[in-house]
């Protein structure tokens, strides 16, 4: 219906005092209705960037970003993003904060309240909507941020790194606790992570980034079958899928590292 | 434990004050003490001159606070949050914030006569500034993060303004009343010192010329509760609006 489609895009950041630096180079990627799509790579390579291009709070230099028939010129709640770090608003209530987008759109208030109700309480937090944000763990807080997204009705989910702040095990049961919360809406999903695990576990499809400047360098369909709860590392399945992207993957991170230190030691 | 022991430095105060009268080097007509301004309380009182006076001033201060407290958040906000506008006008700002507004008064008399329109109107700049410039920071050090919510969710400028920027820069902005209300009681109280028809300004110069320290002291700490109370007010409107402030920064 509206599948998202990224068209040769790029992200150069010029400034003028020092050399103007391509974050993100000639990206194409299609997203279909209804699917999960993870996007790794080595810290730093313009994956996060590509993901606000495609929310449009990060401006492309080239290329174009179409959302069904519609280009993308600016942020939009019909792209909605989680944030790594949360970002929720620490001096509003837990459900104000999910109702934050649907007040941004203006839709009037008893209508938002039922909207973030229902949101809130697919999270999991329906008891917790008078509360503030600082009372709440970090899984509790990102799983705010996700209800938040989720409430106003967006056509694409943008997650960056969503789980990247919380702990091993927070993780994994956010993890499972999303795929129970997509299953539901089928909104499509774009899963920015280094994780590997992370994103077979998660994705019907894990797209792979280069060391920066960011290129596409492998796409891999993940054929396991859902749902995938209880699904183990230890499976023969997984262990496959995961020796073959970190083959992709580790000259790119030891790239990265390497650049890494170079930087430092100027 | 924290009332008991800030009651002890008001006390020995009071009582090293109360010594000099009985014992001590200064003459007691100059300085007064505890008991002869206690004793002069029911005249003041009495002759019903702090309460001809008083409202004058609380009038002039509410009237030039309340509009300087809504011009300087939204004009703080606005600039802050834009970086032209900061650049544009922060020299501006700046200026007025560290030029003594109280040395306006005689041309404020001159433009609008010794009436209480001038005292509204130095009430008025002598709060703004502070709150403005409070007001100006708080909006430049909100949370980059929090901003980011706002405009990936298609947040426009006023959207973002009144809804991120604001609230973010609460505490801050906050600070900037409570300085803005110690500014403006000095403005007005000023203001009818120099040139006045009613106030508590006015009062002080009707003891100064008769000699009446004992007096004096008892309208200057009824202008210490005053001022005590609005700061008290001022942190329970604080507290209400940014209840979050209690617990960690997020």
């Amino acid at each position: 219906m509206s599948e998202l489609r990224v068209e040769n895009v790029c992200l150069r950041y010029e400034s003028p005092d020092r050399e103007s630096f391509l974050a993100v180079d000639n990206v194409s990627l299609t997203v279909q209705d209804g699917e999960f799509v993870a996007i790794v790579g080595p810290s730093g390579c313009g994956k996060s960037s590509l993901l606000f291009m495609v929310n449009g709070i990060a401006k492309r230099t080239s290329g174009v970003i179409r959302l069904g028939s519609a280009v993308v010129a600016g942020p939009s709640p019909s792209r909605a993003l989680v944030f790594q770090e949360f970002a929720l608003l620490p001096w509003r209530s837990i459900i104000r904060n999910v109702e934050f987008g649907l007040e941004l759109m203006g839709v009037d208030k008893s209508r938002r309240r039922e909207v973030a109700m229902t949101n809130l309480a697919l999270v999991g937090l329906a008891q917790f909507e008078n509360h503030l944000p600082h009372q709440l763990s970090g899984g509790m807080r990102q799983r705010v941020g996700i209800a938040r997204a989720l409430s106003v009705q967006p056509d694409i989910l943008l997650m960056d790194e969503p789980f990247g702040a919380l702990d091993a095990q927070t993780r994994q049961v956010m993890g499972t606790e999303l795929l129970r919360i997509w299953e539901r809406s089928r909104t499509k999903i774009i899963f920015v992570t280094h994780d590997i695990d992370e994103a077979i576990y998660l994705a019907d499809r894990i797209i792979i980034m280069s060391a920066s400047p960011g290129r596409i360098i492998d796409e891999i369909e993940v054929n396991l079958p859902r749902p995938r709860v209880g699904l183990t590392r230890s499976d023969p399945r997984f262990a496959k899928l995961h020796d073959r992207i970190w083959k992709v993957l580790e000259s790119e991170v030891q790239e990265s590292l390497a650049r890494q230190f170079a930087s430092n030691g100027k | 434990m924290r009332l008991r022991t800030g009651a002890t430095s008001v006390g020995v105060f009071s009582l090293l004050w109360q010594l000099n009268e009985w014992l001590g080097p200064l003459d007691p007509t100059l300085v007064a003490s505890p008991r002869l301004v206690l004793g002069a309380l029911p005249e003041v009182l009495g002759d019903g001159l702090l309460s001809q006076h008083g409202p004058a001033t609380v009038y002039a201060l509410v009237a030039g606070f309340m509009p300087a407290v809504a011009v300087g958040i939204l004009i703080g906000a606005v600039v802050g949050y834009s970086r032209r506008l900061t650049y544009l006008f922060e020299p501006l700002i700046m200026a007025f914030y560290v030029t003594p507004r109280i040395a306006f008064i005689p041309i404020l008399i001159m433009w609008l006569g010794i009436g209480v329109s001038s005292r509204v109107a130095i009430v008025f700049l002598s709060a703004v500034f502070p709150v403005l410039m409070n007001s100006l920071t708080g909006v430049q050090t909100v949370d980059r993060l929090w901003l980011r919510s706002g405009a990936a969710f298609g947040a426009t400028r006023m959207q973002a303004i009144r809804l991120v920027v604001i609230p973010g820069a609460l505490s801050s902005i906050m600070a900037g009343v409570r300085l803005g209300f110690g500014r403006a009681l000095i403005g007005v109280i000023v203001a009818e010192m120099y040139v006045s028809t009613a106030g508590i300004g006015k009062l002080i110069r009707l003891y100064q010329n008769s000699v009446r320290v004992d007096a004096l002291f008892v309208v200057i700490t009824a202008v210490t509760i005053f001022g005590l109370l609005g700061i008290s007010l001022l942190r329970r409107v604080e507290r209400r609006v940014s209840p979050w402030q209690e617990g960690m920064r997020w």
